[in-house]
């Protein structure tokens, strides 16, 4: 047997290509599923047929497809055309056309400013679907885990959709029908038994860098009001408040002192009757010369309100995994997390991803499967120190050329856990500095809106005609000067066209 | 051009609610080289439609009869189309270069077409 594809591009076929490669992934890869097909351009072929925005459609089979028989077939991917290069060389002219999957949609729109608070994942994400999403549906699967809060500023949504799949141990994909399916990570068998007769070869990768058993996370900060008071004794100057101050009010008896800042200047400014200092927490009445005595008396009140700025902080740690692999911090500072209970989660579903070293399988398979990205499959590979192991199928990679199609060599798939790359950590930094461009958005904000369209309606003159009849001496009923002569449907002579003309 | 740019700004002004739309054609003997707002350089006659036609999708033909006794004598070189009467806008103007000769003996229909793409 051998392996078979048939493309259509804006649903014509297409399937002289010379080579081409379709992967399909899921949101943990931090991409899309994508595309790219290369064909032989002679005589610019192909150069008016396939242009930007063309919908790419990808089937695999093993038997010939033709049009008629699409159905027999696996539909690997739905994609859009997003790059065409076309290469000259010689006589040999190369197109290729690249692109993503309709993963594309999530990763071009964000969510707009909202919190959700105390709803089910699906809901959320049902929620996203109805209000933004175009193009690609959302399969509703019953996750069943209750977000207590979360926030949502201008962030994509592909990465809202993984920070939902982060907190709840998910996957999230697209699939070649343009359906998103959001699910629990190893849900839906592929079927596939990989061992040693159907991998030619097989790559196990294990490592301790990304582990992570000590978790920080901290999230925004909130200015809360506090009071304290203080009796005075008549001796001491100085008061030690609880927390740093923010905005503080001190009154003496009742009365409102007037504050100053600490070593602010050299000389206390006449008036001034206490001090402020911040990172000490200190109230300093001031006396001397120019302040003169402003030392309250024994047994007076004071009384100190201020803003106390309480941050959220959640702090966890899987003492197991210390113990096994030495102690791995990871700080989390995302001013988007509002809610301690959202550190929480987040803090939580930290530690299960990390506390252990991830594993990481890249497989070349022999033979012809049909795989999905998202589904599982079983591992039997005891040499390599896995034995008959679950693993989530992260991305599969169909290359298709004449020969590997024949041999059956089409397939690499990778497992289980992804082993960051620079472009995670390029991502990762982009997504950060968008969070602290957009920490001061809030869904509260007043938005002035505005929508802008525009349209073409081309008038195109298709022509006109000028008609002459022979009459001879009569005239024809109807017209506005008969004076008896003939009706317009027993004339014999027909219409003629003298001239037209007008613009095509 | 056939459309003059009075048409064209017609045709948005009544898809903005516009109540003025072509409902005459004219027929001259004048020459111009772009057209006149307003109607044809030298009008010989002015009618209402004889049949307007949409049962085509996306096309409008507008129809105009004159009978052999009105056309006699006269060398038709332009046409039009225009929303009223003279001072109204046209629309639509045609010239034809050669002026053809009307002598009695034969009526004259004029049909423009124009088709939104």
């Amino acid at each position: 047997m051998a392996y078979y594809t048939f493309v259509k591009i804006n649903d014509i076929e297409y399937n002289e290509y010379v080579t081409g490669d379709v992967v399909s992934s899921i949101g943990e890869n931090n991409t899309s599923s994508n595309f790219t097909l290369h064909y032989e351009n002679n005589n610019g072929r192909y150069t008016d047929l396939f242009d930007i925005g063309d919908e790419v459609q990808v089937w695999i089979h093993n038997a010939v497809l033709t049009s008629g028989t699409l159905a027999n077939g696996t539909k690997l991917l739905t994609g859009i055309v997003e790059k065409r290069v076309i290469k000259g060389k010689g006589n040999k002219d190369i197109i290729t056309i690249t692109g993503r999957d309709y993963t594309a949609r999530l990763q071009d729109i964000t969510v707009q400013p909202e919190v959700y608070t105390s709803q089910l994942v699906e809901d959320i994400i049902e929620d996203i679907f109805n209000k933004y999403v175009e193009d690609v549906t959302y399969d509703k699967t019953a996750i069943g885990v209750t977000i207590t809060r979360i926030t949502f500023k201008h962030s994509t949504i592909f990465d809202s959709l993984k920070r939902l799949a982060n907190l709840v141990n998910a996957t999230f994909w697209v699939d070649a029908d343009r359906v998103t399916h959001f699910v629990f990570k190893n849900t839906t068998d592929s079927g596939l038994l990989i061992n040693n007769t159907n991998s030619l070869d097989v790559n196990w990768t294990k490592t301790r860098k990304e582990l992570a058993n000590q978790v920080w996370v901290y999230g925004d900060r909130y200015l809360d009001g506090y009071t304290q008071t203080f009796t005075a004794d008549g001796i001491g100057s100085v008061f030690l408040l609880d927390y740093k101050p923010h905005s503080t009010l001190i009154n003496v008896s009742g009365l409102l002192s007037k504050g100053g800042i600490a070593n602010f200047a050299q000389e206390v400014q006449s008036g001034t009757q206490h001090l402020i200092s911040f990172n000490d927490r200190h109230v300093i009445f001031v006396s001397g010369t120019n302040a003169g005595n402003n030392i309250p008396v024994s047994g007076v009140t004071i009384s100190a309100e201020y803003d106390r700025d309480l941050p959220i902080v959640k702090f966890g740690r899987d003492r197991s995994s210390i113990k096994a692999y030495g102690l791995k911090e990871q700080v989390i500072i995302d001013k988007d997390i509002k809610d301690p209970d959202e550190a929480e989660d987040l803090m939580k579903s930290q530690l299960a991803e990390q506390s252990n070293p991830k594993l990481e399988g890249n497989v070349n398979l022999d033979g012809i499967y049909y795989l999905v990205a998202g589904n599982f499959c079983t591992v039997n590979k005891p040499n390599d120190g896995v034995t008959n192991q679950q693993y989530n199928i992260l991305e599969v990679n169909y290359s298709f050329d004449k020969e590997a199609l024949l041999r059956e060599e089409v397939i690499k798939v990778k497992l289980n856990k992804r082993i960051r790359q620079l472009t995670d950590e390029l991502k990762d930094i982009i997504t950060g500095l968008k969070g602290l461009r957009g920490s001061d958005i809030d869904e509260t904000d007043l938005i002035t809106r505005f929508e802008f369209d525009e349209d073409q309606l081309q008038l195109q003159n298709d022509g006109w005609f000028v008609k002459q009849r022979f009459t001879g001496s009569e005239t024809l009923w109807g017209m506005s000067t008969w004076s008896g002569g003939l009706w317009d449907g027993s004339y014999d002579y027909a219409r003629t066209t003298t001239i037209s003309g007008g613009e095509f | 051009m056939p459309i003059t740019e009075v048409g064209q700004s017609g045709v948005c002004i009544l898809l903005a609610g516009g109540a003025s739309y072509p409902g005459y054609m004219a027929i001259g003997s004048g020459s111009g080289v772009t057209a006149n707002a307003t109607g044809l350089y030298a009008e010989l006659s002015r009618k209402i439609f004889t049949d307007t036609d949409t049962t085509t999708l996306r096309k409008i033909t507008w129809v105009g009869d004159w009978n052999s006794f009105e056309m006699s004598g006269l060398e038709l070189t332009e046409f039009g189309i225009l929303t009223g009467s003279p001072g109204s806008e046209m629309w639509h103007y045609e010239n034809l270069g050669n002026p053809i000769t009307f002598d009695g003996t034969n009526e004259l229909r004029i049909e423009i077409t124009w088709e939104v793409i």
